[in-house]
């Protein structure tokens, strides 16, 4: 789906290993039964091959295509590396419902207390960018972690957000690197088209995912 | 490989030195599903290593600069290196030691084991607010969204037409996510396999594996260290020692 955080991070993965592939979108507010044949869990992304292998889960749908796939590998061939990435990763893992949860505040909440938790949830990061002296969470080069987590710091801005990451300097650099990657600049989506879309999720239109179109 | 039954450390204690050449350390719990991951792997696959068991109810304050989630389990190499996070040290372990490979090659056999361990993972925190309920409340809620979630594994079993998750063998999921069935029966939750036959024959498969019938807690020790965990006991984690 377009505008999905989760499904950009696949994406992402396939256009920086420059992997061939074909796109199906799915309308998530008015799902086609056959879906759940591809993901029991009905939701994106889901990857599926020539075989009619079917992979779910973002972060699995990534690590699966970094190994099935030949170019520059994403995770790092060593194990302690590696597992520093995952733990980086899950250490970013209350930034996705944290955010989900100010989108779907109510109006008469100002947001103040989940910008302040996810203030603390950007310290951590930051942390480990001055930890490492590196621009990116997994080195000097952007890799894996980076992409994984990247869509959320993308849509900071047009959720006006950002003052969130005021008092996180490295952070904001490292948003203002990733934006130079090419598969990042490549797939950045238009804050009015995101808008447009959010508005009609949040009302559970089903014109919302094809928002654009 | 010493101190699985060794009393845990508390606020106040002095952090441990550094890790000996040729082993690894596993900061544990004995009683602590998350902690026997790490604890079945290293078992599996012959590492040798070394136990410290920390007092969850009233933790050194070391232990935070270890994890800064403060939880266990946590290894720990002669090189100084931390990994945390249950699945991530067991995924380590396997890529970092030589012998029998727990996870599979084959990038698509290694997805589907990761896609059932998230067909598994409401089970953790169903389980853990079955233990937790109130008095009054009887847990029959609870035990029909813990069958739900066994019937998802029924059907992986149905489909795969293999004993354990991962084909005919034993492999990683297996032990991801065993510690929690094997808590089934103290936890008086067994009939919540009742509908799910090849799930039961997995489970007395899983207690012929030398690894899992090895780290078998005693029943009666699990129901001492509950009452006393849910009674925020500082003894909870060193019962029966």
């Amino acid at each position: 789906m377009r505008f999905c955080p989760f499904a950009q991070r696949t994406l992402l993965v396939l256009k920086a290993k420059g992997i061939g592939h074909e796109i199906i979108n799915i309308n998530l507010k008015n799902k086609p039964e056959w879906f759940f044949t591809k993901n029991p869990f009905g939701l994106v992304p889901v990857l599926e091959n020539s075989q009619g292998q079917l992979i779910y889960e973002s972060a699995i749908t990534c690590e699966y295509l970094d190994e099935a796939y030949p170019g520059k590998k994403l995770l790092p061939d060593d194990p302690y590396e590696k597992a520093c990435q995952k733990m980086v990763f899950e250490l970013f893992s209350k930034v996705p419902p944290l955010v989900t949860s100010f989108i779907r505040r109510q109006n008469n909440e100002d947001g103040s207390g989940l910008k302040e938790e996810l203030r603390k949830e950007f310290s951590k990061l930051e942390e480990v960018l001055t930890n490492k002296k590196t621009t990116f969470f997994g080195g000097n080069s952007l890799s894996m972690i980076d992409y994984l987590i990247w869509p959320w710091f993308e849509r900071l801005e047009v959720l006006e957000l950002n003052e969130c990451v005021d008092h996180t300097p490295k952070l904001k650099l490292w948003m203002a690197a990733m934006r130079e990657d090419p598969a990042v600049s490549s797939l950045l989506i238009e804050a009015k088209a995101f808008r447009g879309f959010l508005d009609l999720y949040l009302q559970n239109s089903p014109e919302a995912c094809d928002y654009g179109l």
